[in-house]
């Protein structure tokens, strides 16, 4: 329990603040579209131009080998200068990535790390079907063994940003007599395959970033796959454990972000009762206090859960509880938000329009990833220990 | 800044020396006999928590103390927290920060001790008296008093009074303290930082306790022909029991690393760890009841003691309100 951030690392917190500053792109971010996925990679090459793509990346296949500190002070820079999301990247990013590093062949990581770091490709990530969601492992999409190739068959669901997308994680049974989690493997999916189509889908919010694919005899080279046949299940488990390791820190950041925003709204909007501002009023302080310290806890819990990945190279389910915590905050947070505005938050227009869509968009949170009764299952069984439930 | 949260090999050491003692010498068990209540069974052994250096652990070297810090402090907080502790062991380590040489020796040699005063209005130096509880004050010389500007010790008064407490496990007295002649003064709000952390260490290792009891409990016993803890509606309540100290825990790490970093920075980290700390030991201590079942609801169970210690600890010098009010009226976050 200490302060480990040594003089060296200050001045590269200092550099990077600096670059950040100058470089962070200025024009808003398109909703949507190619245009959007145009800028997501456009903003990727300008950091790797400037040698900050994947500050702990091997350095072989275009990273900066980095250790986890360095990776964490880019991370807070990076939200605290506003840059936007990787958007269209992020799944390249923060899960084909680190699963490549791990899993993958020399082969495979030389033929596709340094393109992601350079914003040349976007991945999408082909894990939940129709039948299958929670219980993941129950996944039916085909993969059979034709010469060198597989040729799958099947669907998968909630695939965010796959229009246009290079590259999917495709999770796909290839043994189905094997046991239901023995049975399935990781595979590069290249998206321009012939026999996969795209469907988008409209989520509740009005924006359509996800959609659904379908695999009609889709020969993916036997090459692809990542980590071994049909032991895609621990390689997968492994790709959502990245997702709760400092690739929270930005997510954390952005939501302490808005609660200030908050602080800032309720200081100059009138309290319901017309005579004073909303923030004198004890209850709406009180309520705004409250969440100002669970973000607080998200960033000092997200601190705690690296302290142990560093002492750990697989992260271990306590990752779980940040993932709870900010699922459940976050959708807190929100619904205060429009408490707050009351009828100005019920227009899309005003100066208070983006209220209404975030808190739309904010349930995702809750449910992709694992939802959090499932993640709630896993702190309860894998980290407490207590009894398994039912399991098909 | 970035942290380091998990304890170094010297503080892993040091918790594991005092966990071990607590195991062996104050087991929760204790606490259902009458004759180790309001901190009788800390006193019988005063003299060795002493001797482990409890009371010179962030005393300078210089003044015969460790030279540690409020780190290695908080870290046996926790500790205490999960077995209950009196809190008189907590005033005592937090009087070291304020006594002189006058009478830090005799805290440190394990001769002195010192209580909480825990006062019923805000405090007001400038007035002539305060009135306020005395926490486990049985015998003790002096009691400790603070607010955000400065902390005081004084002389025990003799006239307390008698009351009964929520918490039954804890002696509580009345008393009208004369602020004349302090015994000790230190300026400035670090008591106010400090004391805030102990005490949310000890309110997050209660909660911690408490998860790991339900836990336990959801493992042996059956219902339906099987471990209750199998069932959902038993695992999520453990699962958020876990995410509650997990967050407790994690903020008051945080927050006692911000405070020694800048030690007359904003208050919001501190209070924070205040807030959810309390929150997250009164929480964890009612779904603790609540898995125990009708055996949760008995005097001889555990699960009481910690549900009413809870409220002890996050009644001392704060409530709720007052911690929202200093979160709302803080700069914000460190970085």
């Amino acid at each position: 329990m200490k302060i480990i951030e040594t003089s060296a690392e200050r001045a590269f917190r200092e550099e990077v603040r600096e670059w950040l500053e100058t470089n962070v792109p200025r024009d808003k971010r398109p909703h949507d579209g190619p245009a959007m996925r145009e800028f997501d990679m456009a903003w990727q090459r300008a950091q790797y131009d400037a040698g900050w793509a994947g500050i702990s990346w091997p350095v072989e296949f275009g990273g900066r080998g980095l250790p986890l500190v360095e990776q964490m002070i880019w991370h807070e820079e990076y939200s605290r200068a506003g840059a936007p999301s990787s958007g269209n990247m992020f799944v390249a990013l923060s899960h084909a990535g680190p699963t490549l590093i791990n899993e993958g062949s020399d082969e495979q990581k030389a033929a596709h790390l340094p393109r992601i770091l350079k914003g040349e490709v976007t991945w999408c990530q082909g894990f939940s079907e129709p039948g299958s969601g929670s219980d993941l492992g129950s996944l039916r999409t085909r993969a059979e063994i034709d010469g060198d190739h597989l040729v799958v068959n099947g669907s998968k669901i909630w695939t965010t940003y796959a229009p246009g997308s290079n590259f999917q994680e495709l999770l796909v049974r290839t043994d189905p007599s094997a046991g239901k989690y023995k049975g399935i493997s990781w595979v590069i999916c290249p998206m321009d395959t012939p026999g996969i189509e795209v469907r988008p889908i409209r989520a509740m919010s009005g924006i359509t970033h996800f959609a659904q694919c379908f695999y009609d005899n889709a020969r993916i080279p036997l090459s692809n796959v990542v980590g071994g046949l049909n032991n895609g299940w621990s390689v997968a488990m492994t790709t959502l454990g990245f997702e709760r390791g400092t690739a929270n820190i930005a997510h954390q950041i952005e939501l302490s972000r808005t609660v200030e925003r908050l602080i800032v709204i309720a200081g100059e909007i009138q309290a319901p009762d017309g005579r004073r501002r909303a923030i004198e009023d004890d209850a709406i302080a009180g309520e705004l206090a409250t969440l100002r310290a669970e973000v607080a806890a998200l960033r000092s819990m997200t601190a705690l859960t690296i302290s142990r990945n560093m002492r750990q190279p697989i992260p271990g389910p306590e990752g779980n509880l940040v993932a709870l915590q900010f699922g459940e905050l976050i959708r807190k947070v929100m619904k205060f938000a429009l408490r707050l505005l009351g009828a100005e938050g019920l227009e899309r227009e005003t100066r208070f329009g983006e209220w209404a869509l975030e808190y739309l968009e904010c349930f995702k949170w809750a449910i992709g990833g694992g939802t959090t009764e499932i993640r709630r299952n896993a702190i309860g069984e894998r980290l407490l220990g207590l009894p398994r439930g039912p399991r098909a | 800044m970035i942290v380091d949260l998990l304890p170094t090999e010297d503080q892993e050491a040091f918790r594991d020396s005092v966990a071990a003692l607590l195991a062996d010498e104050l087991p929760i068990a204790r606490l259902h006999e009458e004759a180790a209540f309001g901190g009788a069974a800390e006193r019988a052994i005063w003299g060795t928590l002493a001797e482990l250096g409890l009371f010179g652990l962030s005393v300078s070297e210089a003044r015969g103390g460790f030279g540690c810090t409020l780190a290695e402090e908080v870290t046996v907080a926790r500790e205490f927290g999960k077995h209950l502790v009196s809190p008189t062991v907590l005033s005592t380590m937090l009087a070291t920060h304020v006594a002189g040489d006058d009478i830090l020796p005799a805290i440190m040699a394990g001769e002195t001790r010192v209580a909480f005063a825990n006062p019923l209005k805000p405090v007001d130096f400038s007035n002539d008296t305060a009135d306020v509880q005395l926490i486990d004050a049985e015998g003790v010389d002096y009691v400790l008093l603070w607010n955000a500007q400065e902390a005081r010790l004084y002389r025990a008064p003799t006239d307390a009074r008698q009351a009964e407490c929520l918490d039954d496990t804890v002696g509580l007295a009345r008393a009208v303290l004369d602020l004349g002649s302090p015994a000790a003064r230190r300026e400035g709000p670090w008591m106010l930082r400090a004391a805030s952390l102990m005490l949310s260490a000890a309110l997050a290792g209660n909660a911690e306790a408490t998860c790991a009891m339900a836990v336990e409990y959801g493992k042996f016993r059956e219902q339906f022909g099987q471990p209750i803890g199998s069932f959902q509606s038993i695992k999520h309540y453990c699962a958020e029991m876990a995410r509650r100290a997990e967050a407790a825990v994690a903020q008051t790490l945080f927050a006692t690393l911000d405070a020694l970093e800048r030690e007359d920075g904003n208050l919001f980290e501190v209070a924070a760890a205040r807030l959810l700390a309390g929150d997250a030991a009164r929480e964890n201590g009612r779904f603790n009841i609540q898995i125990h079942g009708g055996i949760g609801f008995t005097y001889e169970a555990d699960a009481h003691l910690f549900l009413k210690r809870a409220w002890l600890l996050s009644a001392l010098t704060s409530s709720e309100r007052i911690e929202q009010a200093r979160i709302i009226a803080a700069d914000g976050p460190t970085a």
